[in-house]
């Protein structure tokens, strides 16, 4: 057999690097499946000890701020509201110096894939970041602090809309934010600065063509007219509500907050191909659920001069084209609903203001022509390189050219992954209840429901409240 | 060949390792350091000196030296209205720390301070000798408090950002309620962030 004097030291070197990538495994997806696991047993504080002690395995040097954020929201969901601000926190202070791009960063993700740049986090889970940060300051009643934290957003949310320009499918505000900021505004009696945030919420919804949820609503005209902005209440179109609300003196306000199901995450699609010359050509697709549809064709021949003298053919040799994208991947939710049952105030049904869903495709819709030009470059440089490789690497023989060529290939497989990274463990909804409740110690019964209003998960829980005072009280169902 | 490898292999490490040590440095606590552009004890210290200065030089306080009073100050709450969560301990605690060493006012302990002096005297009560045993009812009131807010605004544009600060605090008589002084300090800070690294 006469072979290329290179193609030994090439073969043992593909052979190696083939199993250095071996164990190359998108970190995305493998976090995802751990992760879910250990969330959904409830026991928040041992799931954020698997993952301090999987941090390295799970998330590597690039998603440090997906580690914080993970860990900070399993404390939040635990009620361990001290520990969920340290590392929420530590999220938020990453997030700021993760604004310097590194040049080299970004030229070996043209090379290699996504996953080699640090995860900087998708716009609306900043905004979530702060938001649940607040919830945990208003959880300890420091409802101070939870106003910093919807100012910290507001100025995030004010870059975003300056970036995103006249771009009418970008992310440029978030309802639910705003809505919440104006209830945190009302309870430290800053009326005019909750009269604008319920603004900006319910025009953020009409401008989307979104149904504004009633209660919002209702209390969007309340604000607005107390503050006498009758321009504003109808350039929103808003109604005056049926009922007013009952706070009597001797009454404070409880509002809970419930935070069900599971958000939707990111899966890979990807469709690779290979022609083998003088073989066949093989392509397959990959879905976001991981099923797999794979067609296999007989090629055409090669001229007999690709056969002939040099020493070398192309037979046996392969071309090979793969390319991954991340795609939303639904997760079931049990929990749909919620109801509040308050002794002596009845029982009332929650109401949702936010959705993960939403939040994500609009992400995924807005990035893609980005991501797609990044694809190709990359999936470019990459399927040339190969080619160049293995027409460096041909031989003779067409078993040793086609061992060869897949051997590339593999190589090349491993490296192509899409980045799939996210804040997966975000609720699916974020739902809201408000109960006048007399002043003192209120045993607040709360109840998440499926979609034929079962129960699927209880708590009862007792919680301070003081005369004309609003407290915040947060329930989950993450399931 | 070999040699000038190894010594060239032993010069980066050296070089490499050189990078990875910390270093701790002593510096003044009075020494301005800026380091993120957030809210710091440089600009905790220089606005509670500044604003006790130019309260301790109003017209309220030649007043009360014609009458030959000294009055007796409290600090009450500094609401934090900026965006950052700034440690308005530490503001109160420069607040009185400058109204002190200015030996022109009397100082009172803060609520949560005389909360536990109280423990200790209803302690003494029961436990200390009649003769080093301290009386309850002998506080001296305020009767100015010292009252503020520090409030800020953001203006940012890619990696550029102005943040302005405003500290506004208030002298009120308690028991009538009058503002005897009012006073202002402004901090802008005009923060750049380096958009690309290496």
């Amino acid at each position: 057999m006469a072979s290329h004097p290179r193609s030994g030291a090439a073969l043992a070197g593909a052979a190696f690097l083939s199993l250095l990538l071996a164990g190359c495994a998108n970190r995305g997806l493998t976090r995802f499946d751990s992760i879910s696991k250990q969330a959904s047993t409830q026991d928040y504080a041992a799931a954020a000890r698997f993952l301090a002690k999987e941090r390295a395995t799970l998330y590597g040097s690039q998603s440090t701020l997906l580690y914080y954020m993970d860990v900070g929201l399993l404390y939040h969901y635990g009620a361990a509201y001290d520990s969920s601000i340290v590392y929420l926190t530590r999220a938020v202070n990453l997030q700021d110096e993760l604004y310097a791009r590194s040049v080299t960063n970004e030229a070996a993700s043209l090379l290699v894939n996504d996953n080699v740049r640090p995860y900087r986090g998708r716009s609306y889970e900043i905004v979530w970041l702060h938001l649940f940060l607040a919830f945990d300051y208003l959880a300890l009643d420091r409802t101070d602090d939870a106003r910093i934290e919807m100012r910290q957003a507001e100025i995030f949310l004010n870059e975003v809309k300056r970036k995103a320009g006249s771009d009418g499918k970008a992310y440029r505000d978030d309802p639910t934010f705003r809505a919440f900021s104006a209830l945190v505004y009302e309870a430290l009696g800053e009326r005019d600065d909750a009269a604008i945030a319920i603004y900006a919420a319910v025009k953020s919804l009409r401008q989307r063509k979104q149904p504004v949820p009633p209660g919002m609503a209702a209390y969007a005209w309340r604000l607005l007219d107390a503050e006498d902005r009758p321009d504003d209440i109808r350039e929103l179109d808003l109604q005056p509500p049926s009922t007013k609300p009952a706070r009597t003196p001797g009454t404070g306000e409880l509002v809970v907050v419930g935070e069900l199901g599971r958000s939707p995450a990111l899966g890979e699609t990807s469709f690779w191909g290979t022609w083998v010359r003088d073989g066949v050509m093989v392509y397959s697709y990959k879905d976001a659920s991981g099923k797999v549809v794979s067609q296999a064709l007989p090629a055409p021949g090669l001229p007999a001069s690709a056969y002939q003298g040099r020493g070398s053919t192309r037979s046996g040799t392969t071309l090979h084209i793969k390319w991954a994208m991340p795609s939303l991947r639904e997760v079931p939710s049990r929990s749909q609903g919620m109801q509040v049952n308050v002794e002596g105030a009845g029982t009332v049904a929650g109401e949702t203001w936010g959705d993960t869903r939403a939040l994500l495709a609009q992400d995924l819709d807005e990035g893609r022509t980005a991501l797609l030009t990044r694809t190709v470059i990359r999936v470019a440089a990459r399927t040339l390189a190969a080619e160049k490789a293995k027409s460096e690497m041909q031989t003779s023989n067409p078993i040793v050219n086609l061992l060869l060529s897949l051997g590339t290939d593999a190589l090349a497989d491993q490296l192509e992954q899409a980045d799939v990274r996210m804040w997966f463990l975000l609720p699916r909804a974020l739902s809201v209840a408000r109960v006048s409740v007399p002043a003192g110690a209120a045993s607040v019964q709360w109840g998440a429901q499926g979609d034929d209003g079962r129960i699927v998960r209880s708590e009862t829980r007792e919680t301070p409240v003081k005369a004309g005072k609003t407290r915040f009280v947060f329930f989950n169902s993450i399931k | 060949m070999i040699r000038v490898s190894r010594v060239a292999g032993i010069l980066m490490m050296s070089l490499m390792m050189v990078g990875c040590g910390k270093k701790v440095t002593r510096i003044s606590s009075d020494s301005t350091t800026d380091l993120s552009g957030r809210w710091n004890d440089t600009d905790s210290r220089l606005v509670a000196e500044e604003m006790l200065r130019d309260c301790l030089n109003s017209a309220w306080y030649y007043t009360y030296q014609a009458q030959k009073k000294t009055p007796t100050v409290i600090v009450g709450s500094v609401k934090n209205k900026s965006h950052e969560h700034i440690d308005a301990e530490t503001f109160t605690k420069d607040m009185e720390r400058a109204l002190t060493n200015s030996g022109k006012v009397e100082f009172v302990a803060s609520k949560g301070e005389r909360e536990e002096l109280r423990d200790e005297k209803a302690d003494q009560a029961t436990n200390a000798s009649v003769e080093t045993r301290k009386q309850a009812g002998e506080e001296s009131g305020a009767e100015l408090m010292l009252i503020g807010s520090i409030n800020s605004i953001v203006d940012k544009e890619g990696s550029k950002s102005v943040v302005f600060y405003q500290i506004n605090m208030e002298l009120v008589q308690i028991e009538s309620g009058r503002k005897l002084w009012i006073g202002d300090k402004k901090i802008k800070k005009y923060i750049s962030k380096n958009a690309v690294t290496f």
